[in-house]
Formats: structure tokens, C-alpha cells, sequence
């Protein structure tokens, strides 16, 4: 058939693009509106309808898990709609959008807040207090809350995270070597650990790094692993009987000869014992890839790789197993995890507030819970033996998890970390930090470096966060 | 269906002007997108920036104007400024000479009549369609002290093993390494710049009994100056401007050894919440990259050659 030579085209080209830009700028202009919280017409008869915004980051298991939760709160509050904005990348980005937001005034209502910022932000009353929500039993745990210096709780985290030893069971059992202890009173001592660690490490040759004819510079596999970041360090700080800030949080306690020689322990574990890879800034193997690969026998990490795992063992058959810290004084752990926060600017305070006290409740979020990404915040379900049933009796949660998870978090997590007390806190581990990649590098010793840092880090704690302390 | 007088001035929507005239508004109208777009999204936010360094904007809350506080502060006291500028001075002029020898020469062999060379030609520039982050994600195992490619490499040859991007000396080499690797789009330039070099110059030298190194001296060499001119001011402005690499694979460290500037400003401005810190610093480097620039330009009157110029 012919195609007609059409003379009744309805658009000419000349026309077409005019209106297609047109559109086009239309559009544009359109989204530049704000996404106003405006009430529009109830679904509830006599109710105002409300809609909130809560925002939080996860990969997109948690995406889901969180809608979830967030439905079953729309269906208990018909009157309320939630808007779930959902940024996928923690830390940095994250802080980023809720600055760029904060900036134009389209702040959330609720959120996910990244934890070293959350008391600067607390202190510019960006948050509103929430000490009313979490009392009776919905008491939170202890380290994990966030309070200011007034002594406000403008947040608790939404889970506990504690830090554990995780290792690979079947290597264990090649090697002939007793599993790490899955209890606190059993818990190996620094030395005993360092020793089952230089049996496990070996280069390619097939020597451990107790035969003579070891080869530290072609390494097969090591005992040991940790990251080099705050939560690691200040555990063992603590565990030594030092610590970053003295325990009224007022004053500088890096320079007591308990936290330096942690520090010059922990370096030890790479420059004189070659049983830890040597890394310093860059990011470590992941200790799903370290266990799989069996690149790592022993691997330090937070409770919340134990998803992760769990999905390893089911994808690769991953034999793992948890067991407690080793210790060098004291026996303990510490506790970390982002807090969940309802901003001051939203124009419902109470409904906010509802909507974080239904998301804190462990109750509300059973795909966390049950799928061991979160430990609960709130102290019944460590006790309440239905509650606990409901969170490790299930095949995410191994059966030495009650002793060396549930029974450790209840009497070693020591007192709460920086980010939960101190404000300009990360401000402090841009100074420190570098300074102990030196002793990591084994180019210093933790007593030159610290003797070097604390006029810095004293200049800053006296400038930054002590004036904010009062 | 009858015609419509080909212009019928009373169905005219706009008023009726010169030829002249609408050419002009036609042209304005053309070039608007572009003026207007970097009004809009360079000049405006630049103009912004400026002021914004001369005041303490925490974000979250209001700006307080400081006069010239923040660059007394840089200056002064702030303890990376320093170091963050030598990073970058290291980087950039490390890796701008570098890049240029090593560019020319692979360029000058992927100019040569052999077989397969599309097939070398393709495989040099393979690495700039990989984006920044995933080519760092590998480089980071290629670098791995303990597992990684090159220390096997380098104890197959007898010789110590290096700590890469973990160690305070190495880390500046090692992501230079990896630039000279990804910097394909300059290869391209000088490939495109030999084809122009006049063959009856290289001719006439070779009928003069002059070898090859006289043909790349008194010829080729000459007729690239320009091509290495615009390669010196481009890989300048770029390298200022590294963030990337040691964002993903060093965070700026060990020991702030790899804390480039741009890295420096994004960690004040998202970090720390000191919007106004990190626009000072911004200008800083505006101004760095602008006076390199012009140092370059100045200085190629005495060196870059423009065939059919008077000398």
C-alpha cells in the first residue's frame, strides 16, 4: 500500500517542537514544587488525614521490611499516611540529602539519622525529645541511647549492635583447634587468642606462625581480623582500662598508659605477629569473603553481619559460629547502631512521635528482628523469655547465639560510645585516626603518636566539644 | 482544502521584524539554553559560593557572616589545609608529567602500521569507559598488601613487597599507577594529533639521511606541542580536581597522606557541617587551578609551535 503524501498532517515539525519544549518545561517547572505535608480530605470521617515522611537508608531487604512496618502502622492509624523515602546509601550521602533537605526546609518528619551527627544535630534542636515514649516497658537499653548534655533523649538506636567474634566452624575442626568461646566466663584471654590466631595463620608454604620457617610476606591465611575504626579500637581501649575521654566525658583519657598500649596491642597484631592483614585505611575484606574464602579464620565484626552470613550459609554453605571477645583486662563489648528521631520542624509532634515509638517497638519490625540483622532495643525482650523465644529461637540464629549474643550484650556492653554523648564527635577521629594509621603501619609507636596528637586533640576538645558539654 | 496566502500578516502572532532582526533574536534564542544554564548553574552558584566563604553556614541553621575568618583559619590554624594542598601539588604535577610522557609514547606506537591495531588500539582505550568507582574497587584487590596481584608480581621478581595505596609513601604513586592506566582519552588526542604531522616534513628528513630520532625531534615533537599544550592544561585542571580514587579507596589516608583537596572540601562542607570552611576552600582551588593554568599558558610562547606561524 501507498503511503499518502499527507497534506492534513495535523503538526507541522516546527510546531511539534515548540510544544514538546513547552511540555518538557512544564514539567520541569512542576517538579520544582515543594513536596508540601498538606492535610487533604480524611479517609476516617471527622479525622484530619495527616501525612507523614519517614526516611531511612538499607539495602532493599530493609526497603521492604521497613514498608512493611510502616503499613502496619498506616493500618493501626487510618488517619495517617506515611511517605517512606527511602535513600539507599548510609553515612555520608545520607547526611548529605538530610543537610540539603534541612537547608530548604523539607525535613522528614521521622527518621533514621546516621549516628556520629546526631548529637550536633540534637544540640541545634533539630530533634524533638523522646524521653516520654520510651518508659515502663518499652525502656530502652542503655547504650544505645542518645542523650544530650541537658540530659534529653533525642533518640535510641533501632537496634542494639554489639561486637563479636565470628568464625569459620569447619576450619576449626581441620585444624583441630577449640571453637572461641560462645560465653562470656569462658572468654579467651588476649594472650590465648593470639596464640590459637598464630596457629591458624599460614603462609603458602603450609607453615603457622609458630613454625620457624613462617613466611610473613606470602600469606595464605590469617588468624585474625578487625576493622581499624572507633568501635574496635575504644573496645579494646576499654577492655585494657582505658579509653578516648575520661568516663564523665569531660576530659581526654588517651594519654593514660592503658589506652596507649591497647593501641600498641592491637598494631602488634600485624607488625610483630603478622596474624591480622595489614590494612589500614581502605576498607578490609568483608568478613563474609574472609570466613568463605578462608582467607581469615577469626574475624572481629558487629552483630549485623550475621544476615549476611546467614544468607552465605544458605547460598554457599558457610559453616559459621560467634563466640564472645577475647579481653585484655576487663571482659568487654560495645554497642552501636543509628537512632531513629522525629525532627522538631515536623508540624505533628505527636503523631511523629507515635509513628518512632511504633518503629522502635521490636514488635513492629519482626523481619529485622527474626532475621538477625537487628538485636532489639528495648530491655524485656532480653528478659521476657516469650519475647526472646520470638527473636532467636528460628533458624537465623545458631544455638551458642543466646550465650554469646543475648547473655554478653546484658552484662559487658560498657558504657555507651562517643557518638551517643558527644557532640563534633567525628570533628575528634579526623584528628586521631591518622595519627594511629602510623602506629597500624608500624612506622610509629602508639606513645610517639599519641605523645604527638594530644596537643591537637586537646586544642579541639577544649574548642569544639567541651564548650557544648555544659 | 484551499491554501492560505503565503503570508497573511493579520494571522501573524508576532509583530513582523527585519530579517535582520529576527536572525538576531533567533540567534539569542538559540544560544539561551547554554548562557542561561551556566547563569543559572555555574555563575549563580559560584557567586553564592563566594559569599558563603565568608560566613559560618553550619546547614542546619543560620549564616553568620564572618568576614575573612575562614581563610585566616586555613591559613592558620586548620591542620589539614597544608597538607591536603602538598597531596594535591604531589598528585596533580606527578601525575600530569607522567601521564603526558607515557601517553605520547603509547601514542606514538599506536601510530605504527603493525597488524591488530585496532585490536591494541581498542584495549588502550578499554579502561576510560570503566567508571571511576568500579575500576577503584578493582585496583584495591590489585593492590591488597597481603592478597593482591602486584606484590605476587613483585615477589615472583625478587623483590620486596610494597604497601600501595596502605602506606604513607606509596599511596600518592600508587593512585598516579592507576591514572596513568585509566588516561586513554589523552592517548586519543596525541593519536589524532600525529595523524596531522606533515609527511613530506618526515620525507624530507629521511632524504636528508636523518634517522628516526631526528624525524621525532626536528618533526614530530615540534608539530605536537600544541596537542601536549592542551594536554598539560586539561590534565592540570583535572588533577586538581582528583576525588574519586581516594574517596573510595583510601578515605584520604594513611595518616592524611592521600586527603586531596576536593576530598578535604566534600569531608568540611557533608562531614563536618562547615558549608562556609568548605566554599573558601573552593575558591582556594578555584584560584590554584586558575593560576597553574595561567602559568602553563604563559610559559608555552616560548615552547608550543604552531605549523604555518611565524617563528
Amino acid at each position: 500500500m501507498k503511503t499518502e503524501q499527507t497534506p492534513k498532517r495535523a503538526l507541522s515539525r516546527r510546531k511539534f517542537l515548540q510544544l514538546s519544549s513547552t511540555a518538557a518545561g512544564l514539567a520541569l517547572l512542576s517538579a520544582c514544587a515543594a513536596p508540601a505535608a498538606q492535610p487533604s480530605e480524611s479517609a476516617v470521617p471527622g479525622q484530619q488525614q495527616i501525612l507523614l515522611r519517614y526516611s531511612h537508608w538499607g539495602n532493599e531487604d530493609e526497603k521492604a521490611s521497613t514498608w512493611n512496618t510502616l503499613q502496619a502502622f498506616m493500618e493501626q492509624n487510618p488517619n495517617i499516611t506515611v511517605e517512606q523515602m527511602y535513600i539507599p546509601e548510609a553515612g555520608d550521602p545520607y547526611l548529605q540529602k538530610m543537610n540539603a533537605m534541612a537547608a530548604s526546609n523539607t525535613l522528614p518528619d521521622g527518621a533514621l539519622f546516621p549516628d556520629e551527627h546526631t548529637l550536633s544535630w540534637a544540640l541545634r534542636d533539630m530533634f524533638l525529645d523522646l524521653s516520654d515514649i520510651y518508659s515502663g516497658e518499652h525502656e530502652k537499653v542503655d547504650a544505645i541511647q542518645y542523650r544530650t548534655p541537658d540530659g534529653r533523649l533525642v533518640g535510641v538506636s533501632g537496634a542494639q549492635e554489639i561486637q563479636l567474634i565470628w568464625y569459620n566452624k569447619d576450619l576449626f575442626d581441620e585444624e583441630g583447634i577449640p571453637y572461641p568461646p560462645a560465653s562470656a566466663e569462658e572468654a579467651w584471654s588476649w594472650e590465648q587468642s593470639l596464640e590459637i590466631a598464630k596457629q591458624l595463620t599460614v603462609d603458602v608454604n603450609g607453615n603457622n606462625a609458630l613454625s620457624p620457617a613462617f613466611d610473613p610476606t606470602s600469606m595464605d591465611r590469617f588468624g585474625f581480623q578487625m576493622g581499624l575504626w572507633m568501635m574496635p579500637v575504644i573496645t579494646f581501649m576499654r577492655s585494657n582500662g582505658g579509653d578516648i575521654f575520661t568516663d564523665d566525658w569531660m576530659g581526654l583519657a588517651l594519654d593514660k598508659p592503658e589506652s596507649i598500649e591497647a593501641i600498641q596491642m592491637m598494631a602488634d597484631l600485624m607488625n610483630v605477629h603478622n596474624v591480622m592483614p595489614k590494612l589500614t585505611a581502605g576498607g578490609s575484606m568483608g568478613t563474609d569473603t574472609g570466613l568463605l574464602s578462608r582467607k581469615i579464620a577469626m574475624a572481629m565484626d558487629g552483630q549485623w553481619v550475621l544476615e549476611t552470613l546467614n544468607r552465605v550459609r544458605r547460598e554457599e554453605g558457610l559453616n559459621f559460629g560467634i563466640g564472645v571477645l577475647p579481653f585484655i583486662q576487663d571482659k568487654v563489648t560495645t554497642a552501636i547502631g543509628g537512632p531513629i528521631i522525629a525532627f522538631s520542624s515536623t508540624a505533628y509532634p505527636h503523631e511523629a512521635m507515635q509513628l518512632v515509638s511504633f518503629i522502635m517497638d521490636p514488635a513492629n519490625t519482626p523481619d529485622y528482628i527474626t532475621g538477625g540483622l537487628w538485636m532489639p532495643n528495648e530491655k524485656r525482650w532480653y528478659h521476657d523469655p516469650e519475647l526472646l523465644s520470638i527473636w532467636i529461637d528460628n533458624e537465623n540464629h545458631p544455638p551458642e547465639y543466646k550465650t554469646a549474643v543475648v547473655d554478653y550484650s546484658l552484662d559487658y556492653v560498657s558504657k555507651p560510645l562517643p557518638n551517643f554523648r558527644l557532640p563534633n564527635w567525628p570533628g575528634m577521629w579526623q584528628i586521631l585516626n591518622p595519627a594511629l594509621e602510623q602506629v597500624w603501619l608500624g612506622e610509629k609507636t602508639a606513645e610517639e603518636v599519641i605523645a604527638e596528637v594530644m596537643p591537637q586533640a586537646s586544642t579541639y576538645f577544649d574548642t569544639e566539644i567541651a564548650p557544648l558539654m555544659i | 482544502m484551499k491554501a492560505l496566502p503565503a503570508d497573511n500578516p493579520t494571522k501573524r502572532f508576532f509583530p513582523v521584524y527585519s530579517l535582520r532582526r529576527r536572525e538576531a533574536i533567533a540567534g539569542y534564542i538559540f544560544v539561551a539554553p547554554g548562557i542561561l544554564g551556566f547563569l543559572i548553574w555555574v555563575f549563580g552558584p559560584m557567586v553564592a559560593t563566594l559569599l558563603l566563604s565568608f560566613t559560618d553556614w553550619p546547614i542546619i541553621g543560620q549564616a553568620k557572616w564572618v568576614g575573612l575568618d575562614n581563610y585566616v583559619r586555613l591559613f592558620t590554624v586548620d591542620p589539614f589545609f597544608y597538607r591536603s594542598l602538598r597531596a594535591t601539588a604531589y598528585f596533580a604535577f606527578g601525575s600530569v608529567f607522567l601521564r603526558i610522557v607515557y601517553t605520547f609514547l603509547v601514542a606514538m606506537l599506536l601510530n605504527q602500521e603493525v597488524h591488530g591495531k585496532a585490536l591494541f588500539r581498542t584495549v588502550y582505550y578499554l579502561p576510560s569507559i570503566v567508571p571511576v568507582v568500579a575500576s577503584s574497587m578493582i585496583w584495591m584487590w590489585l593492590y591488597n598488601p597481603d592478597f593482591g596481584l602486584f606484590n605476587a608480581m613483585l615477589k615472583g621478581m625478587g623483590l620486596p613487597p610494597s604497601r600501595w595505596i596502605h602506606g604513607t609513601q606509596t599511596v600518592i604513586p600508587s593512585i598516579i599507577l592507576m591514572d596513568l592506566w585509566a588516561a586513554s582519552s589523552t592517548i586519543l588526542i596525541f593519536l589524532a594529533g600525529l595523524q596531522g604531522v606533515p609527511r613530506q616534513l618526515l620525507e624530507a628528513v629521511e632524504i636528508d639521511g636523518g634517522n628516526w630520532w631526528n624525524k621525532l625531534t626536528a618533526v614530530t615533537l615540534p608539530h605536537m606541542t600544541p596537542f601536549i599544550f592542551f594536554n598539560m592544561v586539561l590534565g592540570f585542571v583535572s588533577a586538581f580536581q582528583i576525588f574519586t580514587q581516594s574517596f573510595i579507596m583510601t578515605n584520604g589516608g594513611p595518616n592524611n597522606a592521600s586527603l586531596f583537596f576536593v576530598l578535604l572540601i566534600y569531608r568540611e562542607a557533608f562531614g563536618n557541617n562547615r558549608m562556609g570552611l568548605a566554599c573558601a576552600l573552593a575558591w582556594i582551588l578555584f584560584l590554584l587551578i586558575a593560576l597553574v593554568t595561567f602559568l602553563v599558558f604563559k610559559t608555552s610562547r616560548s615552547w608550543v609551535f604552531y605549523y604555518g606561524e611565524e617563528a
